[in-house]
């Protein structure tokens, strides 16, 4: 051993001061051409990757903003829908004819609404209010006056004032009775004749429950192969999600305390995805995928609210029925309800989606490991719903004759999602996800619209 | 130019450090090349070119003295030598876990003081292409066995007894040429 010490002194240092004469400006010239193809490499590399940064970016930028403004279009013809209604009362019942035939649906409304003598008296009050604004009118065209702003404003009001008393005939008031006795009875009253009549009492000092969900946690496994080329990697993903989350309802500001308190609940919400998807990343980097999923989510709200010694009303988004021709036609939206002093509700609601999901991203090598950033978009090939209130003891549903309901919605999809993986050996890796999605689109109002999803998990590769 | 400076600016990718750089090790590392790819010039400038510009491309981790980074660049050159034998299968590291286990041989390290540089590589390069490379390492350029056996995939044991073996057959080379009895 010590000889070996003292022969690797000698030899090192005899072979530290050797040196070997080559053509040193040859290899230079060579080296300084692939260092500058390496540069000028690294710098396209660069490019690449912060265009693919930006176009994720940018694509999720247009999706949202195209989202955004149809939001607002959908806002916009719901005003327009609703002040429209509006403006065809009024001008109805400015014109003479249309007093005829607004008793004609007065007393329409008092055959549709039997032993109601408080809503038959309200409906008198308005009739005798549009006689009035009649003769102002007839009175305003024999004068010949123009129509000033000040005017218009007024009609406003008048018509405001027109929409509150017609609104104020079509809903519910509490019954005095024990509702148990008079179920059918009371579900045949709270007929909702038309939804978009509902916008009317958005006029009304209406406390209005804002929907909000909280982000859900996947437990994600999913298995994947793949097929390594030389221009690209390709990779068939299958995957299973399961979720479990909270939901809460969350009140509008303005909101009377006691019914902000009360609503401020927690419901449950659970559920689980299979998809299935390709994806394929190619020689400069980009990825793409496209994929097939079937989402099930199913809530449960309950809740009691206390209203004190007053009673008072909110909306929730559910299924209900009308009668019409004495059937009952099932619908699904808002409704009004009409709460005690201590209101209890529960109902259920089972949504179940196939969503096509296209993602594109970047690949960025690290050490060993590569790391994805993908931005997901997609959307809804079918929403199928199905909803029951299941209590609200004096409302709406009788439970064993309340049918499921199925509404077909289309939803658009958008996420990110954050993708590394690790190899183990030259067919298998270990990956890891993380993802986050939002529901947009015309979903209901209260329930499914924007659902946000927060996912995660576990999945192993293996290479063909 | 100073060290320090010279490395400082190499990791900022300027040409001219690494340029440097270049001319003050490239002939030193010529030779290291050049022992274990038997004199080729071709092979030798290719592993040259790569070892550079891996060493180019990794300068921005090396921590240390002027001595330090002679003795990185020439395990990184050492490496993409070795690497290159492996790609053109000109050495076949065969991992002989099963390799007959020898007795420690002992060397007159007054031999290597007696001889010229030149005549230990004649008698080196007499030894078959996985010896050479075992002797190499071990006496020269200074790798432990566990080093030795982690970049040519074999086990402690049988870079032990290559080296071994490596000392056996290099006794009987030095008896045949009659350079002990010189030394002696």
């Amino acid at each position: 051993m010590q000889d070996d010490k003292r022969i690797n002194k000698i030899l090192s240092n005899k072979f530290d001061s050797q040196k070997s004469n080559f053509d040193q400006t040859h290899l230079w010239e060579k080296l300084e051409s692939t260092l500058d193809k390496e540069a000028s490499y690294v710098q396209s590399e660069k490019r690449n990757r912060l265009f693919g940064i930006l176009f994720s970016i940018l694509v999720c930028i247009g999706i949202f903003s195209l989202f955004q403004s149809n939001l607002k279009d959908t806002e916009f013809a719901q005003n327009k829908d609703s002040k429209k209604i509006k403006s065809n009362i009024s001008e109805s019942y400015l014109s003479e004819s249309s007093v005829t035939v607004f008793e004609k649906n007065v007393n329409q409304t008092k055959e549709a609404i039997p032993n109601n003598e408080g809503a038959v008296s309200v409906l008198e009050k308005s009739v005798k209010l549009v006689d009035r604004i009649h003769n102002i009118s007839s009175k305003i065209q024999d004068s010949k006056i123009e129509i000033s702003k000040s005017q218009e404003s007024d009609n406003d009001n008048i018509q405001n004032q027109i929409g509150n008393l017609v609104a104020n005939s079509f809903m519910p008031t509490r019954q005095s009775k024990s509702p148990k006795s008079d179920l059918f009875e009371s579900n045949d009253f709270r007929q909702i004749e038309k939804i978009d009549q509902v916008s009317l009492l958005g006029s009304l000092d209406i406390p209005e429950i804002k929907f909000h969900s909280n982000y859900n946690v996947f437990l994600t496994p999913s298995y994947s192969r793949g097929r390594q080329g030389k221009e690209r990697t390709g990779q068939i993903i299958l995957r299973t999600e399961a979720l479990f989350s909270e939901i809460k309802y969350i009140a509008r500001p303005g909101t009377d305390p006691n019914v902000e308190r009360g609503l401020e609940r927690l419901g449950s919400r659970t559920g689980y995805a299979h998809s299935i998807s390709y994806m394929t990343v190619l020689k400069n980097n980009l990825a793409f995928s496209l994929g097939l999923e079937s989402l099930v989510l199913r809530e449960r709200f309950e809740n009691t609210v206390s209203f004190g010694s007053t009673s008072g009303r909110m909306t929730i988004d559910t299924a209900f029925y009308r009668i019409v021709n004495g059937e009952r036609e099932y619908s699904a939206g808002e409704v009004e309800v009409e709460c005690d002093s201590i209101h209890h509700v529960a109902h259920t609601n089972k949504h179940h989606y196939f969503n096509i999901i296209a993602s594109t991203g970047y690949k960025f090598a690290l050490n060993k490991s590569n790391f994805l950033c993908l931005a997901e978009y997609g959307f809804n090939i079918s929403h199928s719903y199905s909803g029951r209130l299941i209590d609200s003891q004096i409302r709406i549903s009788n439970v064993e004759n309340m049918k499921e309901l199925q509404v077909q919605r289309i939803n658009g999809i958008l996420g990110l999602r954050l993708m590394i993986d690790h190899p183990f050996s030259d067919k298998v890796s270990l990956g890891a996800h993380i993802a986050l999605r939002k529901t947009l689109g015309s979903g209901f109002n209260l329930l499914d619209e924007k659902i946000g999803f927060l996912s995660g998990g576990l999945s192993l590769n293996y290479r063909l | 130019m100073s060290f320090q400076k010279v490395i400082k600016e190499a990791k900022q990718g300027k040409r001219s450090a690494q340029k440097e750089i270049y001319i003050q090790y490239s002939k030193y590392l010529m030779c290291v090349v050049k022992r274990y790819v038997n004199d080729d010039d071709y092979l030798s400038q290719d592993i040259m070119h790569d070892g550079f510009i891996k060493i180019f491309k990794n300068i921005k981790s090396f921590e240390g003295s002027e001595s330090g980074l002679k003795a990185w660049m020439s395990r990184i050159i050492i490496n993409e030598a070795l690497q290159h034998h492996r790609r053109k299968n000109k050495i076949i590291f065969i991992s002989h876990t099963h390799e007959q286990r020898t007795e420690d041989i002992s060397l007159d390290p007054e031999i290597f003081n007696f001889l010229e540089a030149e005549e230990i590589l004649d008698c080196i390069n007499e030894l078959s292409e996985t010896l050479k490379v075992t002797f190499y390492m071990y006496f020269i350029d200074g790798y432990k066995h566990k080093e030795i056996a982690e970049l040519l995939n074999i086990t402690k044991q049988v870079s032990r007894t290559r080296l071994n073996r490596a000392k056996v057959q290099l006794k009987q080379i030095f008896l045949e040429k009659e350079i002990g009895s010189h030394a002696r």
